[in-house]
């Protein structure tokens, strides 16, 4: 329209034009590479898991069709009590998340409890442990009577037996978890309590119902959907998790999931790696399956309340109830970080195991005089560090993509991404083994660095979206349209404009990624060989060979090192944007 | 239905007080709106009357019973406080539809099913909304919202209601519909309310008497014509509109009449005196459309020779309004506002640079007291453009 009223065969009409056309077919472009990248690094790994399923020899290796490897692993009647734990041990722990979790989040943004404050600073700290670690300083606090909690129990007179706690066994591996979990929860409460309209609920106190009557009749109903997906997403991850059952379950015999898969390869030779990716498909199916009635569910019935003004008064004033929660608040601290990060410190101190007298740096120079320990540790931060940069840029790319492009295809990438959301990480694992090994060229991959790389990349994904995918959905296109008619070409805007208001949930979402990816354990523990193992793997070797301590040291120096890497790393940024203060 | 009483009611957020030694009464059954600009404290009133918030002083009773007393550590919850309240979010459950939203109150009060049923259906009745009982309330209109919050507030015959800007979120057509709804359905149930408003019109439309407040003050309780027609301090009459103000002196003073000299042209006027018109300093003030002018050149016809409380001027410039003209005209170095019907139904008009007579009725000026605080900047903004325009 504005082109036709403008005068025929002015630069300007002619320029609008031409960009026009210029930028369709590269949008197209882009996202049909997508498409390829996208069904490359997630749904090719995941058919070859089920090719997998079909094979009598391990990856990479020549052998038949069979159906064997399913009927094997589905005849054993074990598998099926293995479900039976998975699922009680993941809904137990639910129970105990939820609850946990929505308490902290209304004790932060409802009540005036003294220590508040501290709740989410403890939050971060618990969700940042590695799993691995957080595990082995459980195991060493509670598994036998040298523990610090049953030293101390010891110390107190007048007590019957000499250890209180044994972290191996039902009870302990629920808990555990759940204190870990917990984190998670809470950070996916926070949310839904900051948003829920306070006028609601004092609209219900006015009509005459009383406190406990409006937590039960309002609040929780209107929280429900919120806490139906929480609870699902809780329970898939709990479906999912491998460290805790792996260090703290088996050794009690309790078999779920993710271990019994672990141990088809692992515990049996030769390994049966058809078995592990029968049992890896169930699990996968069942985690879809979750996830998908969780959109379901939230998709249905959308609460968002008509609000005015935001009517955030004053907090409930819960009077002497707030000691108790203030003393919850500091016992999740106590039992959540102080007691297994100091048990980890407190042991990379000791001679050996229990031995409170003479401390000694022995553990330490076990360490870092160990050449394998040192490369895994370089391995971790490379690997950590590049995976959660690509998972990231992924997440990234193919939401934008599938929010600003105009091609038809947009969608697919972002389908692709999705479907395969909660991946757990042993089969991923699994999965990417079987896609890599099996092809000459990608073989050579296998015992580099660069499968962890894309491995964890991949299982990043699912977080680096969710950090990400805010932020974008923001960027009006408005205000990228703003730029194109100020004349800014659209690479220029792309970069500018976009980049600029993306950068800083990118680099959260790289920062979460290549924390918990430099923690993890489950993916990395099937791909790792003699020279590119990672330190998680290191230390589960180590601690089941017995040197806790030494595993205690590995944990206190890659948290050092991490401390290093983000200093500088912030110090160059403030140095940087000093600079760039400087030129304009 | 029942009588309200607040005394010396305060509540502090850190330094600054909300509400200040507020102290009103309402009569059973009075409409009464508390109105004032932004952040006055009005909704703090209100919220501490519901029992939503604990205010650091004072007493609040509802009918006789102490709800609220600071001194005497009484403290009833909102949900024992048998009231109504119409929120300006509507705070509708969203989990509900209309129907259960309306019986919620009910539920609470453990009234029987039959009942429940009987009574929702006739409040749904009153307000218009019989046809939608079973929506969810998330797929209403913010009209329709608006009238279940409504319904919700009256269903359980409270003895107050207490409505917090309930009409503040609908567009100006509907808050029309909606005021006249609502004033009807005060009527019908006769309960006494006390109304949030910073909506002028709103507020004497519908109300018995309104309370003006200011930084967490009362200025003044009057009916609707009263504070319209009678404003006690500067802030008020600025708040209901009066556009100009004089400094003067009352040089004259017999009865209920008096003469009140302006500053710097030596003008006087006569006027009625107010309580602040004893002799001394005062403000003088008038509203626009009570001022009227003439060409000063128009002949002596229609003004029989009464001067009285004419003065000269010139026009500065004139603003069509539509239906109506303002004009800005300079009279011994002041500029007043002078609003009239356009045209002029006498047929005369005035433009810039005229030469004008300007007729200030004696019953159309206020007189106040001259050391009244100055009203909040912002809401004298318009005053301080004027002066611009004045001073070259
Ligand atoms: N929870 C709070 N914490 C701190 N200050 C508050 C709080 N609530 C209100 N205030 C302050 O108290 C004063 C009175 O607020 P209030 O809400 O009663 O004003 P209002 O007259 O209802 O204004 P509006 O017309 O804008 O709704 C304001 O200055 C406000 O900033
Ligand atoms: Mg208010």
């Amino acid at each position: 329209m504005t082109a036709r009223t403008l005068p025929r065969g002015t630069a300007r009409a002619g320029r609008i034009v031409r960009l026009r056309r210029r930028f369709l077919p590269a949008d197209t472009l882009v996202v049909l590479l997508l498409v390829l990248v996208v069904g490359f690094l997630f749904i090719y790994p995941f058919l070859m898991l089920v090719f997998g399923a079909f094979r009598t020899a391990a990856p990479g290796l020549p052998g038949d069709f069979s159906a064997d490897g399913i009927t094997g692993a589905y005849k054993d009647s074990k598998v099926w009590g293995t479900l039976r734990n998975s699922a009680l041990y993941s809904g137990a722990v639910q129970v105990l998340c939820l609850t946990m979790g929505a308490f902290f989040a209304w004790v932060v943004t409802r009540t005036t409890t003294p220590l508040r404050r501290l709740v989410t600073p403890i939050m971060v700290l618990v969700f940042a442990t590695p799993t691995i670690f957080f595990t082995i300083g459980w195991g060493m606090l509670g598994r036998d009577p040298a523990g610090l909690i049953n030293a101390g129990y010891r110390q107190v007179p007048l007590l019957p037996g000499d250890s209180i706690v044994n972290v191996e066994s039902w009870y302990g591996i629920i808990g555990v978890t759940a204190l870990k979990l917990t984190a998670i929860v809470y950070f996916l409460f926070l949310g839904s309590f900051m948003g829920l309209n306070r006028s609601l609920e004092e609209a219900s106190r006015v009509a005459g119902a009383g406190r406990l009557s409006t937590v039960l009749r309002v609040e929780l109903p209107v929280l429900a959907p919120a806490i139906t997906g929480i609870a699902i997403l809780g329970f898939t991850a709990g479906l999912s998790l491998l460290d805790i059952p792996l260090l703290l379950g088996l050794p009690a015999g309790i078999h779920v999931f993710p271990t019994e898969i672990l141990s088809h390869v692992t515990a049996v030779t030769p390994s049966d790696y058809a078995g592990a990716s029968a049992l890896s498909m169930l699990l996968v199916a069942i985690v879809i399956g979750l996830v998908l009635v969780q959109r379901r569910l939230l998709g249905q019935r959308s609460f968002v309340t008509v609000t005015g003004k935001s009517d955030d008064r004053a907090r409930w004033d819960i009077g002497r109830w707030k000691y108790a929660c203030t003393a919850v608040i500091v016992l999740y601290g106590l039992l959540a970080v102080l007691l297994p990060v100091g048990q980890l410190v407190v042991g990379s101190l000791q001679p050996f195991f229990g031995v409170y007298g003479n401390l000694t740096m022995a553990n330490y120079t076990a360490v870092l005089d160990d050449p394998e320990t040192m490369s895994a540790l370089v391995t971790t931060l490379i690997v950590s560090g590049v995976a959660g940069l690509a998972g990231t840029a992924i997440a990234v790319v193919v939401t934008y993509a599938g929010k600003n492009s105009r091609s038809r295809l947009r969608s697919v990438p972002v389908m692709g991404v999705w479907i395969l959301m909660a991946l757990p990480g042993i089969t991923v694992g699994l999965a990417i083994l079987w896609a890599y090994l099996a092809v000459p060229g990608l073989r050579e991959l296998y015992s580099t660095i660069w499968i962890l790389v894309i491995a964890l990349a991949v299982h990043a994904v699912p977080i680096t979206s969710r950090a990400t995918e805010g932020s974008i959905a923001q960027i009006g296109t408005e205000l990228e349209e703003a730029a194109r008619i100020c004349g800014t070409s659209a690479t220029r805007t792309l970069v500018v404009i976009t980049g600029r208001l993306i950068l800083p949930s990118f680099l959260v979402g790289w920062f979460v990624a290549a924390v918990l990816s430099a923690g993890n354990l489950d993916v990395p523990i099937l791909l790792a060989s003699p020279d590119n193992q990672t330190l998680p793997v290191k230390a589960y070797s180590l601690y089941q060979s017995g040197d806790a301590g030494q595993a205690g040291a590995a944990f206190c120096v890659m948290m050092a090192s991490f401390i290093v890497v983000l200093a500088v790393g912030w110090t160059a940024s403030l140095l940087l944007r000093r600079l760039g203060r400087g030129h304009s | 239905m029942a009588a309200i009483g607040i005394d010396g009611l305060g509540k502090r957020y850190g330094a600054l007080a909300a509400v200040d030694g507020v102290g009103l009464s309402v009569r059973e059954g009075e409409f009464l709106t508390l109105l004032g600009p932004s952040g006055c404290g009005k909704t703090t009133t209100l919220r501490c009357l519901a029992g939503l918030e604990k205010p650091d002083a004072g007493e609040i009773t509802i009918g006789g019973d102490v709800v609220t007393s600071v001194p005497e550590q009484i403290f009833v919850p909102p949900e024992r406080r048998d009231i109504g309240m119409v929120f300006q979010s509507y705070a509708l459950w969203p989990q509900m539809n209309v129907f259960q939203n309306v019986a919620y109150p009910l539920r609470r009060r453990r009234v029987k099913r039959p009942e429940v049923q009987r009574r929702v259906d006739q409040t749904l009745e009153l307000v218009g909304l019989a046809a939608l009982a079973d929506r969810p309330v998330t797929r209403l209109s913010g009209g329709q919202q608006q009238r279940v919050a409504l319904a919700r507030a009256l269903v359980s015959r409270p003895r107050v209601v207490l409505y917090d800007e309930p009409l503040s979120n609908l567009d100006a057509k509907l808050r029309a519909a909606m005021r006249v709804g609502i004033r009807d359905f005060q009527r019908e149930l006769g309960t006494t309310a006390v109304y949030v408003t910073h909506d002028q019109v709103e507020a004497m439309s519908l109300s018995d008497r309104i309370v003006l407040m200011k930084d967490g003050r009362v200025q003044q309780v009057g009916t609707p014509r009263d504070i319209y027609e009678r404003p006690r301090t500067w802030f008020v009459a600025d708040f209901v509109g009066y556009e100009n103000f004089f400094d003067a002196d009352i040089v004259e003073r017999a009865g209920d009449r008096a003469v009140a000299r302006l500053d710097g042209g030596g003008i006087a006027l006569r006027c009625f005196g107010g309580p602040a018109a004893g002799r001394g300093r005062v403000r003088l003030c008038v509203r626009s459309t009570a001022l009227s002018v003439v060409p000063a050149d128009a002949g002596t016809a229609d003004r029989p020779g009464d001067r009285t409380n004419t003065v000269s001027g010139r026009v500065r410039d004139s603003m069509y309004l539509g239906g109506q003209i303002e004009h800005h005209i300079e009279v011994a170095g002041t500029v007043l506002r002078v609003r009239g019907a356009d045209p002029d139904p006498s047929g005369r008009a005035v433009s810039p640079g005229d030469a004008v007579e300007l007729r200030i009725p004696a019953e159309s000026i206020v007189v106040l007291d001259a050391d009244d605080e100055a009203p909040e900047p912002a809401t004298r903004g318009k005053q301080d453009n004027l002066d611009r325009v004045g001073s070259p």
